[in-house]
């Protein structure tokens, strides 16, 4: 009996992912729950098992290849696992398996077109000549016209899903942000007293995520959420912090953040960041914040404008936290001051009420005992 | 494409029979001998009026006996003459093989090149109208693939004729086929491509030059003989939907224009060789590693051939239609090699 194999559904918003490899050769047997293929969808990769005892007799989508969710990906031929089945010839490994013709072959040498990047239009998907031709035209456009071809690199499926939600943000919303200072003196202190008390060294990101949790609660309206027929008012308090992984940005998602403390938050936030970076984060983790974190206080950077992933309609940007000069009772001193800035969706939140929550996270941040 | 030079319009039949007149007058050495070619003017009309014109000295009818004609025709040429003589039906070649290709093809190479046979054997090749498996064979590929002999096989009245002087003046024994679908004649199915202009001054077409017949950009169409005609009609088929095919036909095979197959390859990426001899074993296989061996790089897709089948070929009209290539089927596998 021939049973289709589906590309599983990983997402309610995106209806693509690709097919990241197989781990089966067309014509091997495969028992139920064998691992068989791997895919992606955004930013996260998911396993796919055989769902039932056969032989994978047909690749209907090849590795790198686009597919939509529920879609047919393979044929298994459902039966006991035949261990007489021919032995398989395996195809030469780190190459596409899709057919390329000697002409195509020739050409991609000749004007240095990765083949891995261009799509076939010939029977069987076979790339043809005019395939690479088109594809090193398209190439052409976007680099500079003389000098040696440059080096193309392929879209991994995480830089198409950040190049498409960060544009299509930028596309739908009015994006508007408000940077302000906040003085950290005192946080610092509370961060470096934590650390002594915790077995985990403290950091200021969890004092943040807290710091905008708590100001959420008492400001609902700049987690709202625009849609056609009006805005939403999402039920709990779910912030995504932004964590940047291997050419990539992946945003796991701290549920009801206003109900944890800030050393579950800690490990928390510590935990999924290193799972993100592995790549072992499934999809709901990263699905659903109502607001977001997203820190680049490591570098030197003091102010920016942080993107909108919509439906989201607010998002907070950590600059780095210095010593800095200020004026405190008349006298300059040196503090530890931080810029945060809130980009916000002006569709949704006016600059004034935008303001104000930002006004009671820095308080919260610059009375460190407020987080407890 | 050839350059042609005259509005005169003649049958192939009768371009090839101008030609050998030509030759005749031209060099006493050069006469006819065979089967019906005398009174009767070659049952494919290849010798009509010759006769009348140049008399029994040079026109030769023989008895049926093709064993002893072709070895006389052989011993007169290497005496000196240049004969020409005709197999009535390529079909026949088994009672006379050992004379074709033992003697004809080889005395020169055992003669340490000291002895020339400059003769001509003409042949009719081809089925097409319900005459059975012993007399519509092409079998050119099976000569081809002996050495010592070279192969020209004329698709219109214009190439007849050049090929023809070129065949006869050459100093090597050449086997010349004539299809008698490209002939002309009143009593086969009528084709407007067997006529065609053909310049009265005698003219040589080379041997061993192919000759793009139809220009295109979208896929290669090699043949020879008939199924340049049926190749054109399917190129015509094709431009409506637009398919271009280049349609290259060999005129000769021994030699083999490699570099007319190669260069139109590397024009249009794709290549469907049509066959009407039978598919394994001949000149679409030769023709199709001459295009892996030297245009690899340039191919879009496997080469095809459309062939006679692996059968004897069958007497019944509708079992031989269907079993030779023909406009519809060329078409389609062109379609296939571009989309399938």
């Amino acid at each position: 009996m021939r049973q289709e194999i589906l590309m599983p559904t990983l997402s309610d918003e995106a209806e693509e992912g690709v097919l990241v490899t197989w781990f089966v050769v067309p014509g091997t047997p495969v028992r139920a729950d064998q691992l068989i293929a791997e895919v992606q969808v955004e930013k996260v990769s998911e396993e796919v098992y055989a769902p039932a005892d056969g032989r994978l007799t047909e690749i209907l989508v090849q590795p790198g290849e686009v597919v939509r969710q529920g879609e047919p990906i393979g044929v298994l031929e459902v039966g006991a696992p035949d261990a007489t089945a021919a032995p398989v010839t395996r195809a030469p490994t780190g190459r596409s398996t899709a057919p390329v013709s000697p002409s195509a072959r020739r050409v991609a040498r000749e004007l240095a077109v990765d083949l891995s990047t261009v799509t076939g239009s010939g029977p069987g998907g076979r790339i043809v000549e005019a395939d690479v031709r088109a594809a090193a035209e398209q190439g052409a456009g976007q680099g500079p016209a003389a000098g040696p071809a440059a080096a193309v690199e392929p879209l991994s499926p995480m830089r198409r899903a950040v190049a498409t939600r960060l544009s299509a943000g930028l596309r739908e919303a009015a994006q508007l942000t408000l940077t302000a200072e906040a003085d950290a003196t005192d946080l610092v202190a509370e961060i470096a007293r934590l650390s002594g008390q915790w077995d985990r060294r403290a950091g200021y990101i969890e004092t943040i995520v807290r710091a905008c949790a708590l100001a959420l609660r008492d400001h609902p309206r700049v987690a709202r959420q625009w849609t056609e027929e009006g805005l939403v008012t999402p039920q709990s308090i779910d912030i995504g912090v932004a964590v940047a992984v291997e050419d990539g940005l992946i945003v796991p998602v701290i549920r009801h953040a206003d109900a944890k403390g800030l050393r579950e938050l800690s490990r928390e936030i510590a935990d999924l960041a290193e799972r993100a970076r592995s790549g072992k984060l499934t999809t709901p983790e990263t699905r659903g914040a109502t607001f977001s974190v997203t820190s680049v206080g490591a570098h030197r950077v003091d102010a920016f404008t942080p993107l909108l992933d919509l439906p989201q309609a607010a998002i907070l940007g950590v600059g780095r936290a210095r010593l800095r000069p200020a004026v405190i009772d008349g006298r300059i001193v040196p503090r530890t001051l931080m810029v945060l800035s809130l980009t916000i969706d002006h569709r949704v939140i006016d600059g004034e009420p935008a303001a104000a929550f930002l006004d009671r996270v820095i308080a919260l941040l610059e009375n460190p005992g407020s987080l407890a | 494409m050839t350059t042609q030079t005259t509005d005169r319009l003649l049958t192939t039949s009768k371009a090839i029979s101008e030609a050998i007149g030509q030759e005749i007058e031209r060099d006493e050495r050069v006469f006819v001998m065979g089967e019906d070619i005398g009174i009767y003017g070659g049952i494919f009309g290849a010798t009509e009026g010759l006769l009348a014109k140049y008399g029994p000295e040079r026109i030769m009818d023989t008895p049926i006996s093709e064993t002893g004609f072709i070895g006389a025709a052989v011993g007169a040429a290497v005496s000196g003459m240049r004969p020409i003589a005709e197999l009535m039906f390529v079909d026949f070649f088994g009672v006379c093989m050992d004379q074709i290709y033992n003697h004809m093809a080889k005395i020169h190479y055992e003669s340490g090149g000291n002895i020339s046979v400059p003769m001509v054997i003409t042949s009719a090749i081809g089925g097409g109208y319900g005459d059975a498996a012993q007399h519509s064979q092409t079998l050119y590929g099976m000569f081809a693939h002996l050495p010592g002999m070279k192969i020209v096989i004329p698709s219109t009245p214009y190439d007849a004729k050049g090929l023809m002087i070129a065949a006869i003046r050459d100093d090597n024994p050449v086997l010349y086929f004539f299809h008698k679908g490209v002939m002309g004649l009143g009593w086969m199915t009528p084709n407007p491509r067997a006529t065609g202009p053909v310049p009265e001054a005698p003219y040589t077409v080379p041997i061993g030059k192919a000759d793009v017949k139809r220009d295109g950009r979208d896929l290669t169409i090699v043949t020879v003989s008939l199924m340049v005609h049926r190749a054109l009609d399917a190129a015509d088929a094709l431009a409506t939907e637009g398919i271009e095919a280049e349609v290259v036909d060999l005129r000769s095979l021994v030699p083999l224009d490699r570099e007319a197959i190669a260069e139109s390859v590397r024009k249009t990426r794709r290549l469907l060789v049509v066959d009407e001899d039978y598919k394994s074993f001949g000149m679409s296989g030769e023709v199709i590693t001459t295009a892996i061996e030297e245009a690899f790089d340039y191919l879009d897709a496997p080469p095809a051939r459309l062939a006679f089948p692996d059968v004897p070929i069958p007497y019944s009209r509708p079992l031989e239609q269907f079993c030779l290539p023909n406009a519809d089927t060329i078409a389609a596998a062109a379609r296939a090699l571009i989309n399938a």
